[in-house]
């Protein structure tokens, strides 16, 4: 605390007592108008209050007068040969720019890729994948059930029922599932024929066994049981190459859109954490 | 014991934030005139013209010299000080945002003489080499008589050596504010503290100062 040697003793001890802080705010004009009258009150009443506040009013004053201005011996301007090495190889360069304030939209440019490019992918590839596996479902359960199927002609019958709808297997007497592979439509019953979808015309009429339209409608399907019944399955997965469904193009644009989203999140990621710089702000 | 009559929010020294009652100062960013060559030239610089950012250099090399030799005390230190700031500049300007270019100047020169300030915290062995040295007073102007001359330099040598033994932050707040004229909102931004902190800095170090210089207060009376 700064003493005042023109007080006394009292008047040093009261001064010690008082807001030194509050005394230089006034001086300084920075205070509360709630506080004015305390600091006026300690300014008139206390001689060093007094001699404080009229210290600080003349050292703020005299500060910016009485320091000397110091003169630089050295020119800072760069020369071409410090400009080039502080800007370091073409990597740190296009860091350096990318991690540019201006380039901040990238952020949300790329977030809002990644998501168009995933909502895009998710809405095209997914349903193909789905439609896909649940069509490739009956010649990848078929196909080991063809060679065994005498062992197990319940399950080989509704597998060709629902996968083959132009005919429907005769469970009962297991012509399907016991029958060679050669042994197709027109050796299927009657009933069974008539009962199938294939056996009815777009009328509704039913399609006599044997007839070329029934013929010709039954052909994929006797091909495709031709394919399944073959030993090893090698045909179904020709099969199951040949019908794989193609990927939509608007699932390879959302891939694309969604990968480069992520490329420019993760350069500018990187950009930010290789400039960072705490001492920079 | 003393009277505290502030019951307002505080910052991290306990100082309000509140705005003063009086002394309140135009922020250097509305009124300088030169923020707009600044961005030009901040532009062209960004464009791969070295001669635009000299020009800059050109521009500021003598007020960041002297705030350097202000907070560090010396002019070699604070040569270095300037250099690495305008070296960080050179390699940041293309993140520089706005039209405050001296304030973000400032700011990194600031942060290079308080590295110096540290590093010689670490290592004290000569903290002020050349405060005992008149050399790097500027020359006395002509017309000034001997005798103001000297109570000029008295005043100086004073203020500068009071400066040195009060705390780093306040000797920094003094600086701004009292010499470099900057207002509480952008000190605060530079140093990256309260309002309140930054007002409670420079109330606190000027006290501090008037302590400091004790008898020799008369030379300024």
């Amino acid at each position: 605390m700064a003493m005042n040697d023109r007080a006394g003793p009292s008047m040093a001890l009261d001064h010690a007592r008082h807001d030194e802080l509050l005394v230089a705010r006034f001086a300084a004009g920075d205070f509360e108008a709630a506080e004015r009258a305390a600091a006026e009150r300690l300014v008139a009443s206390c001689p060093s209050c007094r001699e404080l506040h009229s210290d600080i009013a003349t050292l703020m004053q005299a500060t910016p007068a009485a320091l000397p201005v110091p003169r630089r011996r050295r020119d800072f301007r760069l020369s071409a040969a410090e400009a080039d090495r502080l800007q370091g190889s073409l990597v740190d360069r296009l860091l350096a720019r990318l991690a540019a304030p201006s380039l901040g939209v990238l952020q949300p440019l790329g977030a809002a890729a990644v998501a168009i490019g995933l909502v895009l992918v998710v809405a095209n590839a997914l349903p193909q994948s789905f439609m896909a596996g649940s069509a490739g479902g009956a010649p990848t359960m078929g196909a080991p059930a063809a060679p065994g199927a005498t062992m197990a002609p319940p399950a080989a019958a509704p597998s060709a029922a629902e996968g083959y709808g132009g005919y429907q297997a005769d469970s009962s007497t297991s012509t399907l599932a016991g029958a060679p592979a050669s042994r197709a439509p027109d050796e299927l019953t009657p009933a069974a024929s008539s009962r199938g979808v294939g056996g009815y015309d777009a009328a509704g009429n039913p399609i006599p066994a044997g007839s070329p339209a029934l013929r010709h409608s039954g052909e994929p399907a006797r091909d495709r049981l031709s394919a399944e019944a073959t030993p090893g399955g090698g045909g179904a997965s020709a099969e199951a190459a040949a019908e794989a469904p193609t990927v939509p193009a608007w699932a390879i644009i959302g891939l694309l859109i969604l990968l480069g989203g992520i490329a420019v999140l993760a350069a500018r990621w990187i950009a930010l954490r290789q400039m960072r710089d705490p001492r920079l702000h | 014991m003393q009277e505290r009559t502030m019951d307002a929010p505080t910052g991290e020294d306990g100082a309000t934030d509140h705005e003063p009652a009086g002394a309140s100062r135009e922020p250097h960013v509305a009124t300088d005139p030169s923020a707009g060559r600044d961005r030009l030239l901040v532009e062209r610089a960004l464009g791969g013209e070295l001669e635009a950012f000299n020009d800059l250099v050109a521009a500021y090399q003598d007020y960041l010299f002297a705030l350097c030799v202000r907070v560090v005390g010396d002019r070699e230190s604070a040569a270095d000080a300037v250099q690495d700031a305008f070296y960080k500049a050179y390699r940041n300007l293309a993140r520089f945002r706005g039209d405050a270019f001296r304030a973000w100047l400032t700011r990194i020169a600031l942060n290079a003489a308080t590295d110096i300030l540290r590093e010689r915290k670490r290592k004290p062995a000569d903290p002020y080499p050349e405060w005992e040295d008149d050399a790097w007073q500027p020359p006395s102007r002509e017309e000034d008589d001997p005798e103001r001359e000297t109570i000029r330099r008295a005043r100086g040598r004073a203020l500068t050596e009071a400066l040195a033994t009060i705390n780093e932050d306040q000797r920094i707040a003094i600086v701004l504010f009292d010499v470099e004229g900057y207002d509480y909102h952008e000190i605060a931004a530079m140093t990256g503290v309260q309002l309140g902190t930054v007002k409670s800095r420079i109330h606190r170090g000027r006290l501090a100062l008037r302590m400091t210089l004790g008898d020799r207060m008369e030379l300024f009376r």
